[in-house]
């Protein structure tokens, strides 16, 4: 350090104040203020600049370490049982326990908060299940209605053919409680709307034990007015009783509508009355479904608690048989 | 995914799905609706679907139906956090995992859907943010926010008892 003048004395001033100076600085700084003595305030002002501490208080420490401790104790004991700790985690966890021993307690608790499962059986699994050839459920409103309306064209004696451009997707077909048609006259529900009355589809009991799954040769005419207002109007086409009503008296001389409608079936449809196994209504539809989106259904039969009610389902439509007075 | 193997996968988890739904929403006739058409969507998707790989597909499918019918319902809880002043004091209780249900179901439901995805199903937080679409982090977040809450919650009601 070089000798102390006025162009450096705040240096040494400072140094002084801070005990920076040997005995032999000191004692020059002194000569320098009894020489220079209105410097003296000054020399005085840099004591004073030197800061006290005053304040006390600490940081909790413990809150910065590494590791596990009393702050943040829960995020390591849910991770203890959440598996998330390493191994040197859980043994800085296990010695924090092992510390405390309210802290053991709390990690108690957290190992009871982990959900032992239930048992919940889901009852409905069987409807779930695919069985082989059945087509899935999909988009029900146009293929039921497909489906139906070609079962009504059917029985209106096939007058018109035609070939169905596109096949439809769909439909499982699902019986729900028929066991027996006995109907003096049927009813078919679609979402509520009345389609369409038949006359006496069939007169006697008819065993449905015989339905079993139907398989079709390659694509036949089917209903084209339906399905042309189908994909047109995108909605199921009024058919008025009348036209049922007229049909059955066109086909009188005819023991049942229903065999009218499965010989003209046979004969303009499916080629030859070995392919239909019985006279039932059901399975006519299903061939219809089948014809109409060119894949296979099947008839799944439906046990209900409400035997009052009877009819089928496609898809998300159900089809009700009520009997009429 | 062949359909034997969809068959396969409805025998093994169609119960823990509607389990998973019932847990959240506890309704049966709706969950059973949610469960079937979860169910559907995947029979649409089999070729789309791996077998190994189904299960969490299951799980997000039935999830994201379950939220879409919470928010249609507005019955999808705003709160962020749990409310440990709705504690119960009334009833006795003997067995932990009643008491345990009960916190559960005071949980908002996403910390609620995390837990079950974690205990019940065992997920990983990888799995658990795929499904429910949040971060692996947020995942993390909301399984120690939902023990915290079940922890204090049966805490007190020890104290209780």
């Amino acid at each position: 350090m070089s000798t102390i003048n006025r162009h450096n004395y705040e240096e040494f001033f400072l140094d002084y104040h801070e005990g920076n100076l040997t005995g032999e600085q000191k004692a020059m700084v002194i000569l320098f203020i009894e020489s220079n003595e209105d410097l003296l305030d000054e020399f005085y002002t840099f004591k004073e600049m030197t800061l006290e501490i005053t304040d006390t208080s600490t940081i909790e420490k413990s809150s910065l370490y590494n590791g596990p401790h009393s702050s943040n104790r829960e995020d390591y004991f849910i991770g203890w049982i959440e598996g998330d700790l390493t191994s040197e985690e859980k043994v800085q966890t296990q010695e924090l326990v092992n510390a405390n021993s309210s802290f053991s307690k709390e990690l108690e608790l957290f190992q009871k908060t982990k959900l032992i499962p239930t048992v919940e059986v889901y009852a409905g699994k069987q409807n779930l299940r695919k069985s082989a050839r059945v087509i899935p459920l999909l988009k029900y409103a146009v293929p039921a209605a497909a489906a139906v309306t070609f079962f009504i064209f059917l029985s209106n004696n096939l007058t018109h053919r035609n070939y169905f451009p596109q096949p439809l997707e769909v439909a499982e077909i699902k019986l729900l409680n028929l066991d027996t048609i006995n109907t003096s006259k049927t009813e078919f529900k679609l979402n509520r709307s009345v389609l369409v009355e038949l006359k006496p589809a069939v007169q006697k009991k008819i065993s449905l034990k015989s339905i079993r799954r139907v398989f079709l040769s390659p694509p036949e005419p089917i209903a084209i007015e339906a399905a042309r207002t189908i994909r047109e109007a995108g909605k199921m086409p009024e058919i008025q009783l009348k036209q049922v009503d007229e049909l059955i008296d066109e086909v009188a001389e005819l023991p049942t509508i229903l065999d009218k409608v499965i010989q003209t079936a046979d004969e303009k449809l499916f080629g030859t009355s070995e392919n239909l196994s019985t006279a039932d209504p059901i399975e006519l539809l299903v061939k219809g479904i089948e014809r109409v989106t060119k894949r296979e259904a099947e008839i799944t039969r439906v046990t209900l608690e409400d035997r009052k009610k009877t009819g089928f389902k496609i898809g998300k439509f159900e089809f009700s048989r009520s009997k009429r007075i | 995914m062949t359909r034997i193997e969809y068959n396969k996968a409805v025998e093994l988890h169609a119960d823990n799905l509607y389990r998973f739904i019932l847990k959240n929403i506890h309704d049966v006739e709706k969950t059973k609706d949610i469960v079937q058409d979860t169910f559907l969507k995947i029979w649409d998707k089999r070729h789309d679907v791996a077998f190994e790989k189904v299960k969490p597909y299951m799980f997000t499918t039935a999830y994201r139906t379950m939220i879409d019918l919470l928010r249609r319902e507005k019955k999808q809880s705003r709160m962020e956090e749990a409310d440990l002043n709705k504690l119960t004091t009334t009833h006795q209780y003997s067995d932990l995992q009643v008491i345990l249900h009960e916190a559960l179901d005071q949980l908002p439901e996403i910390q609620k859907a995390v837990v079950l995805l974690r205990d019940y199903e065992g997920y990983n937080y990888t799995e658990i943010g795929e499904i429910t679409g949040l971060t692996e982090s947020q995942v993390k977040v909301y399984i120690y926010r939902a023990r915290k809450f079940l922890q204090k919650y049966i805490g007190n009601i020890e104290v209780l008892i």
